[in-house]
């Protein structure tokens, strides 16, 4: 009974986020997106070291030359091609960005027209939803998180095609979040705003894909 | 628990003073249209007793337009009056007090309760924070506005120790100075000081019951609010420069509303004008939470695509990381309320404008990750073994990131931004005035740039501040100044009077359609791209 409730607490978060819908409504649209995976991935990798990227660290460490011979040690100490490293890291951390799941989303078809994926409202929860999960020491959940985004990453891919798993779980902690509040009061009055907040969204993310 | 020793927040401080006051005359490489404007009306008021505009002891500072809280400028007058109108005489008060910061800092951390070790390393990370030195080292209002911030918290924060009045009394003018200061701090200051009071009513209701206690912090705010609310309701002064910054401003939020005229009542429930406003400001606050932004891209010294630096070290990322963590679970109820709010209240000034990711108008944003820090310090020393390899590992990265900071900044930022920091003027202000007698006209660009007429400028500013143009003569000419105009200068028609001087950008003369010895200079961008010419008629 116990487990049943869950399942179906999740559900509800699930159904209150036009970002779950969009996923199965465009179910289409993402299993031609996954054909064409082995394309992308080949495109990143030829991204990563392009001739363009390492010319501009090029032109950043030339930037040095005029101090003369210290000047250009400095130079290739600091840029060089771990700089690109160093990028591909922040590039990374980049799919995990709050502002696309809360709300921007990626502009396409396959995220809710001018809506967020994931109720905006949930935001707060999510962080503490994140502290919660640390507490306990489920890092099996954080693993599960760095591979799902590593797989758009490396396909280069920031939409919600191959962004969806990281969603569903983004659903998943902002729900511990929330279920995590001490105070039952505060628990069932930021419950009470998710539902109506996401009754909302879901509706309009549907009155603007029908209008 | 005894306090800090006098020796530490020495050596904080002396480490805060020497990363901004070193060569401060020359990085950043030239003075900004605010910080001459700063300048010069300090020098106007050290003279007159008014401001540029002939106020006499203005609240607000008109500007150029822009209505500068009045703070900043009267700190500037005793260091223009002491230093002379120079870059260092503006720079001095925002650099002192970004020191004094620091210092502050640590001894905020002290009275939330964490170790003097935790406290004082606090300190010494902001002391060598790029984002906090980078705005020290520039007359920035926010630097002050902070600073005040941060006296009106820990004073408050003693006065919830200690019961002392005038703990409170100082907090509350600590906390009128910082809106006084700076916009961001208007919204700001006033809500934290709320949430902070909240947060301690405990004590409040002591004062309550025993109302004479109240009166004098109650007199200091009326001092400061009254005039305030005055010009916020009954003049432009403290509305103008947000109104022009807001995100209402922006066409892609403006074209998107309904403004009342919607198809039928589906549209208005929802897609209504709130909900898309609201999403709009979601927007831009939570582009704030962005890592890349936060260790790798903030501080925007170089090109877009090229190696950068973030507004922390890119070693403080485990520190800052996981102190966020520490900070949700800290025991310190006070440390993690004060802190949490710290964290979303933070961004919520700038993400009311237009901008994207604003490094100057999110500095209140600051202290959160100071906590964060300290919090990671903390719990390092009391529970990691081999403290000693860590902090060697942890000491030596960090003077890698500060040699990395030091190379951005020193070669990198002016070489390609000397532009923006309006590189060029101060030449053309001396070379000007240096030669007016020579001249029936001098013309001035107020428009330039190195890839087109992109930018700008106020030129005239810079010609009172680098001449030191007396404002008596410069009100009595209605605002003008004697034979030198500002405007975009065209060899075809100025040539043709004589005895002119034309210092314009490349987009305005064309070096190709003026004979050779009419140029008497060409000055170049940091860049090495060509910046102005100066050429005669004579």
């Amino acid at each position: 009974m116990r487990i049943t409730n869950n399942v179906r607490h999740l559900l509800l978060f699930f159904v209150l986020c036009p970002g779950f819908w969009w996923g199965i409504i465009n179910s289409t649209n993402v299993f031609r997106e996954i054909g064409k995976s082995p394309h992308y991935f080949q495109g990143k990798l030829g991204s990563i070291y392009s001739y363009e990227r390492t010319e501009r660290i090029k032109a950043t460490k030339n930037a040095n030359v005029d101090l003369g011979l210290p000047g250009r040690l400095v130079g290739g100490f600091f840029f060089n091609e771990f700089t690109i490293v160093v990028d591909e890291f922040f590039d990374l951390t980049s799919f995990l960005s709050p502002r696309f799941f809360f709300q921007a989303g990626d502009g396409s078809l396959m995220s809710p027209p001018r809506t967020e994926p994931i109720p905006l409202v949930l935001f707060p929860a999510w962080v503490l939803g994140i502290i919660t999960i640390v507490r306990k020491k489920n890092f099996g959940l954080l693993k599960i998180l760095i591979i799902l985004v590593f797989i758009p990453y490396i396909l280069g891919q920031k939409n919600l095609v191959f962004l969806w798993p990281v969603m569903i779980l983004y659903i998943f902690i902002a729900r511990e979040g929330i279920m995590n509040i001490g105070n039952i009061k505060t628990k069932n009055n930021y419950l009470h705003l998710f539902v109506v907040y996401g009754v909302f969204v879901v509706l309009r993310s549907f009155y603007l894909l029908l209008r | 628990m005894k306090g800090i020793r006098l020796c530490p927040l020495l050596i904080v401080f002396i480490l805060a003073f020497s990363f901004r006051f070193y060569k401060l005359s020359s990085y950043p490489v030239s003075l900004s249209i605010d910080e001459v404007g700063f300048g010069y009306n300090a020098y106007s008021i050290i003279k007159t007793g008014r401001d540029e505009w002939g106020m006499k002891m203005p609240l607000v500072f008109r500007a150029i337009g822009d209505y500068k809280p009045a703070i900043d400028i009267y700190l500037t007058v005793p260091s223009v009056y002491l230093f002379g109108l120079t870059e260092f005489g503006v720079r001095f008060p925002t650099a002192l007090l970004g020191a004094l910061t620091a210092v502050i800092f640590v001894m905020i951390l002290f009275e939330f309760g964490l170790s003097r070790p935790a406290s004082i390393l606090g300190g010494l990370w902001l002391a060598v924070n790029p984002w906090h030195v980078h705005f020290s080292r520039g007359n920035f209002e926010a630097i002050i506005a902070l600073f005040f911030l941060l006296v009106g918290v820990w004073s408050l924060l003693r006065w919830n120790k200690s019961m002392k009045n005038r703990y409170l009394s100082l907090s509350v003018m600590a906390f009128a100075l910082s809106v006084w200061s700076y916009n961001a701090e208007r919204l700001f200051s006033p809500l934290l000081f709320l949430i902070l009071s909240f947060l301690l009513r405990g004590n409040l209701r002591v004062i309550i019951r025993n109302p004479k206690l109240l009166i004098a912090p109650l007199v200091i705010l009326l001092i400061f609010i009254t005039p305030y609310f005055y010009l916020g309701f009954f003049t432009e002064a403290i509305r103008s420069r947000p109104l022009s910054t807001s995100i209402f401003r922006e066409a892609g939020l403006m074209d998107s509303l309904h403004r009342g005229t919607y198809v039928n009542w589906i549209e208005r429930l929802l897609d209504n004008d709130i909900y898309l406003i609201f999403r709009h400001w979601a927007g831009k606050y939570l582009n704030y939470f962005d890592l890349r932004f936060w260790f790798w891209k903030g501080m925007g010294y170089t090109q877009p695509g090229d190696p950068d630096l973030g507004l922390f070290y890119i070693v403080d990322v485990i520190p800052i990381l996981s102190g966020t963590y520490l900070v949700f679970s800290s025991k310190n109820k006070l440390f993690r309320a004060i802190a949490v709010t710290w964290l979303f209240l933070g961004p919520l000034p700038a993400s009311l404008t237009m901008n994207e990711q604003h490094t100057i108008r999110s500095l209140t944003w600051l202290p959160f990750f100071g906590f964060a820090y300290a919090s990671s310090i903390e719990f390092v020393i009391k529970n990691v073994r081999r403290l000693r390899t860590i902090s060697v590992v942890y000491f030596a990265l960090l003077a890698v990131n500060i040699a990395y900071f030091a190379n951005l900044y020193f070669v990198h930022y002016p070489k390609y931004y000397s532009e923006y920091w309006q590189y060029g003027y101060k030449e053309i202000a001396l070379y000007a005035c240096g030669h007016i007698d020579e001249y029936n006209e001098v013309i001035i660009t107020d428009t330039f740039g190195s890839l087109g007429p992109l930018n700008t400028g106020i030129p005239y500013a810079y010609v009172l501040f680098y001449c030191q143009y007396d404002p008596n003569t410069f009100l009595a000419n209605g605002r003008r100044i004697s034979k030198i105009s500002f405007r975009r200068p065209d060899w075809p028609n100025d040539s043709l009077q004589k005895n002119r001087l034309l210092i314009g950008s490349p987009w305005d003369l064309d070096i190709q359609e003026i004979p050779m010895e009419a140029i008497i200079r060409v000055t170049y961008f940091k860049n090495k791209q060509r910046s102005f010419i100066y050429a005669d008629t004579r």
